[in-house]
């Protein structure tokens, strides 16, 4: 792809965001389309988000505004812009050049959506089980399409992740000018095809390679519903950033675990690579992903010698 | 990774906005940027949300960052969990990293070790040897011979394994900003469906 090509493609899709940002919401018949239809919804509000896993909790409240398919978030450390394959932020920016489609995982299916009132706005209430459990349910606004609210929850029927907007506008006025990048450098994340890990994981597709930070190597993969990237990285990462982070024991191999708000992080070492993931899969889906991908190593012939010795 | 200069080459980006309102541009420079703002409603716009964000940093409280959260601290209690093999592979890099770097540590890691090699060679509480049989004295002679060995060869591995693991050194550890991997792994996200039903971002630096 040239130098000046790629200079063209932010201007080009913030224009497609304006447009498709006024499009009126359609009916929607299943989760893909209401998927689909949220995307291209234009709303503001505060959105509050919530997660808990193995008895740590986190909180986090942001200012949101999203337009066709960009969103601008404004959080304690600043402003970030993402959508269509971007992210734009006070401490840099990163584009992804190139994506495969993927589809929604038939391993979903959608209760009968239920009328419901949400914040004093008439809304429709969609329960996305997977099996006999039930997954996710999503709150989506009647008049714009835009998620009011949604819950994600475990294998095991615990509420994992609680997400909402505290306060709802439709329709803002002043996005399209703070959408504008406000410039600077930003780096393109070209195609790949040096990842070692599995085509699917615990049916999540790995739909697209990049070229990531230093000599990183992202693999992406989703199920259509959640999403997360691995990160291989040859050698040691520098742990400090996961402080916050604790062991935690998975499929009987110890991680480095640290949870977000929004996000869940595993770090670990295979032989001589590192893995860094992150994404928003429920903990019963991560632990199925975490034991398809390469597991941690064992300790080595002089840990064990001094374990064995010293206890 | 490309790094692409961003295309809005014709319009004040931040750095020179933020120069502006540091004081910071050269006449010539002043006169452009002061033009440009008459009749550019984006880089007003722009320059506002610089100028409220700013004030809006201004207000916040100053955060002290917890101790052991500076890359340059002290290990500290993480040392008794290296001698005891408690550390996560990646923390027990980190920590014999810091070991050959920081004399203060390594000595405080000897003097751990030391001490500890103390407690468990203190003498137990076996008899006297005239007051065993000749065969128990034998065998209290044998383990005291066997303690002996096994003592040297712990020191011997414990030497090997400080020498390998702190001065042999172990992989470089990579220098990559881990929160660019949250912004990259969002940037790709976004361009799915369920991105912004089930939100999975926030504002960068609030990621690792």
């Amino acid at each position: 792809m040239s130098r000046s090509l790629l200079r063209l493609v932010p201007v080009a899709v913030v224009a497609a965001a304006v447009l498709v940002g006024t499009v009126a919401p359609a009916v929607a018949s299943d989760l893909g389309s209401y998927l689909d239809e949220a995307e291209a919804s234009s709303y503001a509000g505060r959105q509050a988000t919530w997660s808990t896993l193995d008895g740590d909790t986190t909180f986090g409240v942001v200012s949101v505004e999203h337009a066709g398919s960009m969103t601008m978030v404004e959080g304690a450390s600043g402003d970030t812009m993402i959508g269509a394959g971007r992210v734009f932020g006070s401490s840099g920016a990163v584009v992804v050049h190139g994506w495969s489609a993927g589809s929604l995982s038939d391993r979903y299916q959608m209760a009968d959506p239920q009328a419901v009132t949400r914040l004093g706005r008439d809304a429709t209430l969609l329960t996305i089980q997977e099996g006999d459990t039930v997954r996710a349910r999503i709150w989506m606004d009647d008049a714009t399409s835009a998620p009011l609210g949604s819950e994600v929850y475990d294998g095991d029927g615990s509420l994992f992740r609680l997400s909402y907007m505290l306060d709802f506008t439709p329709n803002p006025t002043r996005l399209y000018a703070a959408l504008r990048d406000g410039g600077g450098d930003f780096d393109v994340a070209l195609p790949s095809d040096r990842s070692s890990l599995p085509a699917t994981a615990d049916g999540y597709g790995r739909l697209d390679v990049y070229t990531g930070p230093g000599d990183a190597v992202q693999a992406f993969f989703t199920d259509g519903l959640f999403s997360f990237s691995v990160f291989e990285v040859q050698g040691s990462v520098d742990t400090t950033p996961f402080a916050a982070g604790s062991t935690a024991k998975i499929n009987g191999s110890s991680y480095l675990r640290m949870l977000t708000p929004t996000e869940v992080w595993v770090v670990w070492k295979s032989g001589s690579m590192s893995y860094v993931l992150v994404g928003d899969l429920p903990p019963d889906h991560l632990a199925d992903v975490l034991a398809e991908l390469p597991r941690p190593s064992e300790a080595n012939l002089f840990q064990r010698i001094w374990r064995g010795l010293f206890g | 990774m490309a790094r692409v200069k961003h295309p809005d080459d014709h319009c004040a980006n931040q750095d020179v906005l933020s120069a502006y309102l540091d004081g910071e541009l050269r006449p010539g420079e002043l006169d452009e940027v002061v033009a440009h703002l008459t009749d550019c409603l984006d880089c007003v716009a722009e320059f506002h949300r610089i100028k409220e964000m700013r004030a809006a940093l201004r207000t916040l409280p100053d955060l002290e960052l917890p101790e052991r959260l500076l890359p340059s601290a002290h290990p500290g209690p993480e040392l008794s969990a290296l001698l005891d093999g408690e550390l996560a592979t990646i923390e027990q890099e980190i920590v014999l990293l810091h070991l050959g770097e920081c004399d203060a540590c390594r000595s405080e890691f000897h003097e751990l070790d030391a001490a500890r090699t103390a407690i468990r060679s203190l003498p137990g509480l076996e008899p006297p040897e005239f007051l065993m049989t000749r065969r128990d004295a034998a065998r209290a002679r044998h383990r005291s011979r066997w303690r002996v060995v096994t003592a040297a060869a712990a020191g011997m591995a414990a030497a090997v394994a400080i020498a390998v693991g702190v001065f042999g050194g172990p992989p470089p550890t990579s220098p990559i900003d881990v929160s660019q991997f949250s912004d990259q792994h969002n940037a790709r996200a976004s361009l799915e469906p369920g991105f912004g039903v089930i939100p999975v971002f926030l504002s960068q630096g609030e990621a690792p």
